[in-house]
Parts: C-alpha cells; sequence; structure tokens
C-alpha cells in the first residue's frame, strides 16, 4: 500500500494531537516518506472530542485530508461511535480496550485492542497513555518504523520525560507483538478479525 | 527497554561526541583508571575517597542494586570521562527523594557532559517514580551550578562556611533541588495547548 490514511480520535487532554504529530514526524523526518497531518477539534474544555488525520505515503500527497481512513485509532467512546463507519471496510481499527465497547465493524475490518491508559498508570503517569497507544500502534501496522517512532517520540517531548515516555512506547510495542495479549473484543462486537497489518 | 535508549550519543560544544550508558560490573578498571587520573582539587568535596580502588570497588557492587543508579560517560575510545549517579534511600521519610552527584573529567568541563548526565538523572528519576531530586555543591563550582540549574534545579538552602577546602578556605555549602513532577507539568501543558489550541470547524 502506497499511502495510509490515518484517524486518530479521543478526548482533549489525551494527546490526540501530539500523537498525530507524533506519527507524522516520524514518518516524514526520519521514515523520508511524505507526511501530512491536520486537526480539528471540539468546544476549548478538558474532555471534550478532538482527533487528527494523517496521511503517509511514498508520493507526494496532492489532497491533504483523510476521506476514509485505513486505520482508525480510538482512545474515547465517543470517537469510536463518530469514526467507526468511515473506517474503510478493509481497514484497522486499535482502540483503548477498556474505554471502548465495540459495536459491529464491516465484516473484513481488522481489530486490536489495548488497555493503554491502566498501562500508562502502571508506569505511574497516566498522561502516557497516548504514546502507550503509539507503540501499539507500531507493532500493528507498521506503517512507520519503530526506530523513528523512537526518534520522533524523544524529540517532541519535554525533556526529562523522555525515558519514560519512551518506556511507555515500548509497552505498547511489545504488548503489540504479544498475540495471547490481546483483549478480548468487547461485547456486540461484528465479525472483524485481530491481525496485524502490514504497509510496505 | 534501556539495552534501545543506550548508549545514548551527546556531541559536546567542543563538537566531540560521548556516549552515556549505565554502569556495568565490567566497567570497574575503566572506572577507577577515571578517578585516578582526578586531580585532587577536583575530588576532595566528593563524598568518597574515589581515589581508593577499594571504594570504586564498593560502586561496581552497587552496580545494579535499587540504593544507586550510575550512568557513564565513555569517547569514541571507551574512555571514561564523566560519572552521574542517583542515590536512593529505600525507606524513612526520604524515600521519594533522590540525590545526584555528577563528576566530570576536568578536560571535559564546561562542554555540557555534566547537563547531559544530569538530564539522563532526572529522566531516570521520573522511572523510578521519585518525586523529588537534591544535589550538593559548593558556591564557588560555578560550572556545576549553572548545569543544574539549567535542568530546573534551584538553591533551597545555603549552609554557611560548612566546607573547607584543601588550603584551608571556607565555602558555604548549596542545596540544590529540583522537582521530578516539573518536567510533566510541561508535558501536560503541552498536550493542553495542543488539544486545545484551537477552535476549527468542529470536530
Amino acid at each position: 500500500m502506497d499511502t495510509i490514511e490515518l484517524k486518530i480520535g479521543g478526548f482533549g487532554g489525551q494527546g490526540i494531537i501530539l500523537s498525530g504529530l507524533i506519527i507524522g514526524k516520524a514518518a516524514a523526518l526520519f521514515d523520508k516518506r511524505h507526511s501530512v497531518m491536520t486537526q480539528s477539534f471540539g468546544p476549548e474544555a478538558r474532555g471534550s472530542a478532538c482527533s487528527s488525520q494523517v496521511i503517509i505515503s511514498e508520493n507526494r500527497i496532492l489532497y491533504p485530508y483523510v476521506t476514509r481512513p485505513n486505520i482508525l485509532v480510538v482512545m474515547s467512546q465517543e470517537a469510536y461511535t463518530k469514526f467507526s463507519p468511515l473506517l474503510d471496510p478493509e481497514g484497522t481499527l486499535l482502540y483503548e480496550s477498556e474505554l471502548i465497547e465495540l459495536g459491529k465493524l464491516p465484516p473484513c475490518a481488522r481489530r486490536a485492542g489495548i488497555p493503554c491508559t491502566r498501562i500508562a498508570e502502571e508506569l505511574g503517569r497516566r498522561i502516557v497513555a497516548n504514546i502507550v497507544m503509539l507503540g501499539f500502534f507500531a507493532s500493528q501496522t507498521e506503517a512507520v518504523t519503530r526506530e523513528a517512532m523512537r526518534k520522533a517520540i524523544e524529540d517532541s517531548v519535554p525533556k526529562g520525560t523522555e525515558k519514560l515516555n519512551l518506556n511507555a512506547f515500548e509497552r505498547g510495542y511489545t504488548y503489540g507483538l504479544s498475540d495471547t495479549k490481546q483483549s478480548p473484543v468487547g461485547m456486540g462486537a461484528g465479525s472483524g478479525h485481530e491481525s496485524r497489518l502490514i504497509i510496505r | 527497554m534501556d539495552e534501545l535508549r543506550y548508549p545514548l550519543r551527546a556531541v559536546l560544544k567542543s563538537g566531540r561526541p560521548v556516549f552515556l550508558r549505565p554502569l556495568q560490573h565490567r566497567d570497574e578498571a575503566e572506572l577507577a583508571f577515571f578517578f585516578s587520573e582526578m586531580p585532587r582539587e577536583c575530588t576532595e568535596f566528593l563524598k568518597d575517597d574515589v581515589h581508593d580502588p577499594e571504594v570504586v570497588r564498593g560502586f561496581i557492587r552497587q552496580c545494579g542494586t535499587d540504593r544507586v543508579y550510575a550512568i557513564l560517560a565513555l569517547t569514541e575510545e571507551d574512555r571514561v570521562v564523566g560519572d552521574g549517579t542517583l542515590h536512593m534511600n529505600l525507606h524513612g521519610w526520604r524515600r521519594h527523594v533522590g540525590e545526584v552527584r555528577v563528576v566530570v573529567s576536568p578536560e571535559f568541563q564546561r562542554q555540557g557532559l555534566a547537563t547531559a548526565l544530569i538530564r539522563e538523572l532526572v529522566n531516570q528519576a521520573s522511572v523510578l517514580g521519585l518525586k523529588k531530586l537534591e544535589a550538593q555543591i559548593l558556591d564557588s563550582q560555578e560550572g556545576a551550578r549553572i548545569a543544574f540549574e539549567q535542568l530546573g534545579f534551584r538553591e533551597e538552602a545555603r549552609l554557611r562556611a560548612h566546607a573547607l577546602d584543601v588550603h584551608n578556605r571556607l565555602h558555604d555549602l548549596l542545596i540544590l533541588t529540583h522537582n521530578v513532577d516539573d518536567p510533566w507539568l510541561s508535558m501536560e501543558i503541552l498536550i493542553e495547548d495542543l488539544d486545545f489550541s484551537r477552535d476549527l470547524e468542529g470536530y
């Protein structure tokens, strides 16, 4: 697949925009591909809806907006409800497995969940939940390389927090590589299946 | 996870690269040589007599324990040119506090190496869940003070005429402290600024 359309959704304060920035930076600066990130916001209050969109391509990107994401990353129930109908029928859904109860998905859609908030709390900082999710994203999709993601994280977070952020990334990454730790699909789930999406 | 992060490359102000990595048991000879080459006036205020090989052996024994986290700075030729340690109290009323100690070879001072070592120890403090860091320096150690202050350490106490140097001159002892949560506050602000910075066309 030459072009990846990615949408990340959650609520304000979860680091949704930072996640998009990091992925875009990893792709463009460190993997030397083309990348565009756009963002949108709800009302300016903690907990309000927020999303970011990233396009990654081997070629120049002529249209910057995501129309049909082939990867959807959601960190809140509201974002899942709102964006899952947009997911490409053969796309991949990555979700916060303890905050989201899945509904029906297109039959061919792949899905994988991670309790990234709980893992972040185990690491001592709930605020790194989005970075745990980024590690999971890197392991599940290979849309960007692990090394590029690590460099982009180190380049984007405040000094003095790099190490714990990278630990959070690695926790998400190794969780994603361990099939036995995959979260069970929530109640009422469709017939989607769990697998990795390899793009390249 | 550490094996992916290390060795951590840092380029000094002189343009010279150095590599940071945790102290390992195999480093005893190199570490002992590093300390043996240090002039006495650079080590007289350290808490241990680092010119004593038995003391260095003690450092190595503590390596990998939960009382001390030690990191070395090495040249491309694997020569030790700096040593940073984070000392922890496992119990008691200081269990949330870590003490930072840094020693840098004279030829590598004022090049940002101490800052790189301290930054790595601040990072480790977050990983270990410490809340506060402490460092003790003398009023005459201007370079060390700058290095610590660049990373958010501030003078919290000053013990007047508390240290006596080899020339019988008295010095004030400064106790610098750093709140480990401060960089995380910056991360919260970063996330909030990004997530709530503008109200565009809606969600």
